[in-house]
């Protein structure tokens, strides 16, 4: 089959994965630019929204919706208590990123395991099935709607919090000069707990639409931690826009990339690679990623000719 | 009894090729401020290179060489665009440049694939009992690690290594006194790599195997969790924290057999761990073993000994 013929579906394939994508990445993005270091534990709440709704929708019977709902706030609360219980001591005591970088990978394995004891190893499938269904060209189900209409309608209210609200603008402020906020007379500790609430959320609710399809196990979020990553660089840390349009770039680049590869007879699953080689691409090149909000670094090209 | 000390034999393997894994931690993250967060990357190059070229045929010490060098030019190629970056991002970036390497081996068929290298030949071919092999292994690991101590002490104790020591609490500093701050950096890094990968011929000839489920990145995860334990600026520490992680690891499997615990040994050891790094980040950051640090007395605005 020719490729174009298989483009709508990839198209639409990809904005399915590009929206769970921009979900896991929102939180992991806030919080690195506001705390200054990269959350690995993240993954772990990937997870925790995943095995909280199958918990809500298949045990309890809840249903699918009120899972999702679930998640949401279980893992926000999970986040927020995360950062007031771990991260905002260890904050006050040890300077740097490397000791809360390396306390997230440390939480991030204690969560896992917790969660591998309560719900064990195996792959848990939820009991709704979603039935495909044709529309126009393309295939679709429920969930991949859902997915897509959740995270539009997450990108619209947090473009207003962002852009209309006074806690929008803590938010923004914190991440760029927490002094300066905190001189204004905000809250600023308040403003954190909040924004780790968010993230984890949507981490949360970014993990039950994952294991909606093809079920959840304990590597879920673990999974997803290498493309958490590749999306908050590509997009600049901090950006919620820039997160927003890497999540789709990265998805589109690596669901076209399949068919591209296949004809040229090489296997699809270099299609993860091939996005992760864009990244390093754009941390060696731009590093302050599409939206331009990185950090400053010296250019490649005269930190090389100082070692030659 | 005699099943027993092989057994310990066994485990001592794993601690010394772990605690060079570490020690190699230490040097770059401990001693030099370098966070690769990439450390399995080098141990898997190190294992594979050498694992492809023994089942060719090739006598073990060449094999090693080989893996050798191309961890260290592994180590100097990611090195050099890779330390432009910011601490945090380098992190980053090594981070996922393990993740590349183990997916690109991962889909080479002729790696081995998804199965990867089985009957990898050991380095003593002449040894049948296993009993032997496991002592011929430990004083393999152990000549390693000792060869990696003497050079990190060797480093370390030297001008060479004090200006390390500078640019881990001040790189700004190291260059303002005329240090080429990113020469010492890569150097630092490309040996790093060598350790690595050192430590990972000998751990794919001893299980007989180098397959990419050995090498996610949960190893770099350990790696750092020992080295932090134990003390990340010591070549003690690196011992001791691979010591007690791997043991704590082994006594709660054999903890199994004794005792009925209602949770599952190995889900509990990673819990264990994951709070144990926590806390020791909070209430002693430096590990077990501290780093020592030179006394120099200042009287009358003279320079003591």
């Amino acid at each position: 089959m020719a490729i174009a013929d298989l483009l709508p579906q990839l198209l639409f394939n990809s904005v399915v994965s590009g929206s769970v994508f921009a979900l896991a990445t929102v939180g992991f993005s806030l919080t690195y630019s506001i705390l200054k270091f990269p959350n690995i534990a993240q993954a772990a709440f990937i997870t925790f929204g995943a095995y909280f709704a199958y918990t809500a929708a298949s045990v309890w019977g809840l249903g699918f919706g009120l899972g999702i709902l679930g998640a949401f706030l279980a893992t926000g609360i999970l986040g927020a208590l995360s950062y007031v219980v771990i991260f905002r001591p260890l904050g006050r005591k040890v300077s740097g990123f490397v000791a809360p970088t390396v306390a997230s990978v440390g939480y991030g394995l204690a969560l896992t395991f917790i969660m591998q004891q309560i719900w064990g190893r195996d792959l848990l499938l939820f009991s709704t099935i979603f039935d495909a269904f044709s529309v126009g060209p393309m295939r679709t189900n429920w969930l991949w709607n859902t997915t897509i209409v959740f995270t539009v309608i997450v990108v619209v209210s947090m473009h207003y919090l962002l852009s209309r609200t006074k806690f929008g603008a803590a938010m923004r402020g914190t991440s760029s000069n927490p002094d300066l906020v905190r001189a204004s007379g905000i809250h600023v500790d308040r403003v954190i707990i909040s924004v780790w609430f968010l993230g984890s959320a949507l981490a949360g609710a970014a993990g039950v639409f994952l294991a909606g399809q093809n079920g959840v196990t304990p590597v879920l979020g673990s999974n997803m931690l290498v493309t958490v990553m590749a999306v908050a660089i590509f997009a600049g840390i901090g950006s919620f826009y820039g997160v927003i349009a890497a999540a789709y770039i990265l998805s589109f680049a690596q669901n076209l990339s399949i068919p591209v590869l296949l004809s040229i007879g090489q296997p699809s699953f270099y299609s993860i690679a091939v996005a992760y080689g864009v990244v390093i691409a754009t941390l060696l090149f731009f590093p302050r990623g599409i939206s331009g909000t990185g950090p400053k670094v010296e250019s490649l090209i005269a930190k090389m000719r100082k070692v030659v | 009894m005699y099943e027993f000390i092989t057994f310990l034999g066994d485990a001592f393997v794993i601690i010394l090729i772990f605690a060079t894994l570490s020690l190699s931690v230490n040097l770059q993250y401990g001693s030099s401020g370098i966070f690769n967060f990439g450390v399995v990357a080098f141990f898997m190059i190190g294992a594979y290179t050498s694992s492809f070229l023994a089942l060719t045929g090739i006598p073990f010490l060449l094999a090693l060489a080989v893996a050798v060098i191309l961890s260290g030019l592994a180590g100097l190629l990611i090195s050099l665009p890779a330390l432009n970056l910011r601490g945090d991002f380098l992190s980053l970036a090594t981070f996922m440049f393990a993740e590349i390497i183990r997916l690109l081996v991962l889909n080479v068929p002729s790696l081995g694939g998804a199965v990867g290298i089985a009957r990898v030949p050991s380095a003593f071919p002449s040894i049948k009992v296993y009993s032997n092999l496991v002592a011929a292994n430990i004083a393999l690991s152990l000549v390693v690690f000792l060869v990696f101590c003497v050079v990190y002490s060797a480093m370390m104790s030297s001008p060479y290594g004090r200006v390390l020591k500078c640019i881990r609490e001040n790189e700004v500093l190291a260059e303002s006194l005329g240090k080429n701050t990113f020469r010492y950096k890569a150097q630092v890094f490309v040996i790093g790599s060598i350790m690595a990968g050192t430590a990972g011929a000998v751990y794919s000839q001893y299980l007989g195997f180098a397959g990419t489920e050995l090498f996610t990145y949960s190893v770099t995860f350990t790696v750092y969790i020992m080295s932090i334990i134990g003390g990340s600026t010591t070549r003690l520490g690196a011992l001791l924290g691979s010591f007690i992680y791997l043991s704590i690891q082994d006594l709660l499997r054999i903890a199994k057999n004794w005792i009925t615990i209602p949770v599952d040994p190995n889900n509990l050891a990673f819990i264990l761990f994951g709070f144990a790094t926590m806390l020791i980040l909070y209430y002693r950051p430096e590990g077990i073993i501290r780093e020592k640090l030179r006394q120099v007395r200042v009287t009358n605005g003279n320079l003591g000994a």
